[in-house]
């Protein structure tokens, strides 16, 4: 069964995520610490991960997607963002992010669907 | 090279364009020397009767030419100078222009008489505005030569070395002076020359002390506005969190994922996730003010704006068919105009102004965007038959939050900041934004509005940005400085 792990240090955004993934018949487990996250992505080996960009401490979001990748889990990361969009930040071509996608709060089931969707089907047909 | 320029004016833009618009001044100015100069042999030797000698006919008249061929250089040469310190730099030119005019006048001097010469107070003069322009030491310099080779002349003649050329239709009689005559005439002369340097050079020094007080005090200006600009992104953001989070958890509920709810909570449940969505608009739009305000513009991105504009277009299909508007883009000027411009901050303003317009205009109503060449820029107008502007508040309008009185703020949700971005931006790029209310599309009861943006083909720097940028590695330490504000 497809399992999601995503971190956010938001519970409501953490609810309303699990909510929508799981009402499509994904497997998911959430936790609001980045720490947690890891041991959790380590332990469970998950088929897509949804990180936010700023947690407590801004910035966990990337550091921790470059502290995956360096490890080379390979697990497609979709990353939450919040001001992105607004001020026109090009994430896309960084090497500095390396995640998959992005999804700008405020999430939209049918957006976050889509993309978890796409990301998983890309992921499959890589292996 | 000579290094003529203080530490503190280095990536001072304002201090380099002063020296730059000083040096076309004096270029200028130098022309008419050349002409006056012509004149006061004519009328000299025509109207006055000065009885000009041979020699010093040949000497004025080339002189006058000698200055007009210089001058042709120097005005042709100034172009190509640039402003980095290290380098031959405009300061350099006036360096250049000082010497080359104060040879000059110690020709005609000694051609006009010397001591008897009127034309010797035109070295008092050059020593003021030279004081002004290079630094002091120079200009002592400037002063002690020509004392000096002023006193050797004076000698020589004395001596019957050299001729002397004084204007004989100005002398009756023994033209002769004693030697005490002459001693102290060099001595007033030389004091003369060296109490104007210093006075000059004191009050220049006071400017420039003032003037780097002005640029500390902006330099601290620009980054209390970047710290300011941060903090905003920084509270915005902390804002948007928790509305965003209260959006999401709406429409979940909205779309059933919670389970059915009835009619009447699905009503409430709409208008409550189109408020958030209404504050997060807003949220977005601070977000994008305060980015531009920290944003430096790069102007890599090559951009063909009719294809640019035909695509912006496209993204508004949608919305235009929702209300049956009316699209229509012209090239007036039949040319394709490819520009170097930022593509994300370009789109901003294209895309708002036709959302403004789309906005505003009536079902069935015309939007239309036309392109045009204007020689050294070109104009973008999107225009409408839309509510209009009142006359009063046309320029209220680019002010943050402010929207115009005959806008029903029932039916159109605004946050009246989408016009002061496109200002924003606008200047940003060198531009400028017109609006006209009516506009050439008005029908009765529709006056519409045309907003206008002239953009320059070559970027220059808006008039507040003071710190132009002279070397790269300013460049670099500059660019270091907004990354890690953002």
């Amino acid at each position: 069964m497809t399992l999601i792990v995503v971190i956010d240090d938001d519970p409501d955004i953490l609810d309303a995520s699990s909510l929508v993934l799981k009402s499509k018949g994904y497997n998911v487990l959430t936790t609001t610490n980045p720490n947690d996250g890891y041991k959790l992505i380590k332990e469970k080996k998950p088929n897509l991960i949804i990180l936010d960009v700023m947690m407590d401490e801004p910035d966990d979001g990337f550091f921790l997607a470059q502290k995956l990748r360096k490890e080379k889990v390979t697990t497609p990361i979709l990353m939450y963002t919040s001001v992105s969009k607004a001020i026109g930040m090009d994430f896309g071509k960084n090497e500095m992010v390396p995640v998959d996608d992005f999804v700008e709060k405020p999430i939209s089931p049918e957006e976050l669907v889509a993309k978890v969707t796409a990301l998983l089907q890309k992921a499959k047909e890589k292996k | 090279m000579l290094p003529l320029i203080p530490d503190w004016a280095h990536h001072y833009g304002e201090f380099w364009r002063a020296v730059r618009v000083r040096n076309l001044w004096f270029i200028r100015l130098r022309y008419f020397a050349a002409l006056i100069l012509c004149g006061f042999f004519l009328i000299g030797e025509f109207l006055l009767d000065l009885n000009f000698s041979k020699d010093q006919i040949i000497a004025i008249l080339s002189i006058s030419f000698l200055i007009l061929i210089y001058n042709i250089i120097l005005h042709k040469v100034r172009n190509y100078v640039g402003s980095d310190p290290d380098k031959f730099n405009c300061l350099h030119l006036s360096l250049i222009q000082m010497i080359l005019d104060l040879t000059v006048l110690m020709v005609l001097v000694y051609y006009t008489g010397l001591i008897e010469s009127p034309l010797y107070l035109f070295f008092i003069f050059h020593m003021i505005i030279g004081s002004m322009v290079l630094p002091g030491y120079i200009v002592y310099l400037a002063a002690g030569l020509i004392s000096f080779t002023f006193t050797i002349l004076a000698l020589l003649e004395r001596l019957g070395s050299i001729k002397n050329h004084f204007i004989s239709g100005l002398s009756v009689g023994s033209h002769l002076h004693t030697l005490t005559y002459d001693i102290l005439f060099i001595i007033i002369f030389t004091l003369m020359l060296f109490i104007s340097v210093y006075i000059a050079n004191r009050i220049a020094y006071q400017l420039y002390r003032r003037e780097q007080q002005l640029r500390t005090s902006l330099e601290k200006l620009n980054e209390a506005e970047i710290t300011k600009q941060k903090y905003t992104i920084g509270v915005v953001h902390e804002i948007k969190t928790p509305i965003a989070a209260v959006h999401s958890i709406l429409e979940l509920i909205h779309k059933g994922f919670v389970g059915p709810i009835s009619e009447e909570v699905d009503q409430k449940i709409k208008r409550a996730e189109l408020r958030t969505e209404e504050s997060l608009e807003l949220i977005n739009d601070i977000l994008k003010i305060s980015k531009l305000k920290l944003l430096e513009i790069k102007l890599s991105d090559e951009i063909n704006i009719c294809e640019f504009i035909a695509k912006v277009i496209d993204t508004f299909t949608e919305s235009a068919k929702e209300k049956s508007v009316n699209i229509f883009f012209t090239n007036k000027c039949g040319k394709q105009l490819v520009v170097k411009s930022d593509k994300i901050l370009f789109e901003l303003v294209i895309s708002n102004l036709i959302a403004n317009s789309i906005k505003y205009v009536d079902y069935n109503g015309t939007v239309e965007i036309s392109l045009d060449d204007l020689g050294d820029k070109y104009s973008i107008e999107v225009s409408d038959n839309g509510i209009g502007i009142p006359e009063v508040e046309s320029k209220k309008i680019f002010e943050q939050f402010y929207r115009a009185s005959n806008i029903d703020k029932k039916i159109h949700e605004g946050t009246g900041m989408g016009l002061a971005i496109v200002k924003e931006i606008v200047e940003k790029l060198g531009g400028e934004i017109k609006v006209t209310s009516p506009s050439h599309l008005s029908e009765e009861g529709k006056p519409g509005t045309s907003f206008e943006i002239l953009l320059p083909y070559k970027f220059k720097q808006s008039a507040y940005d003071i710190f132009e940028v002279n070397n790269e590695d300013y460049l670099k330490s500059k660019n270091n400085f907004y990354d890690n504000a953002v």
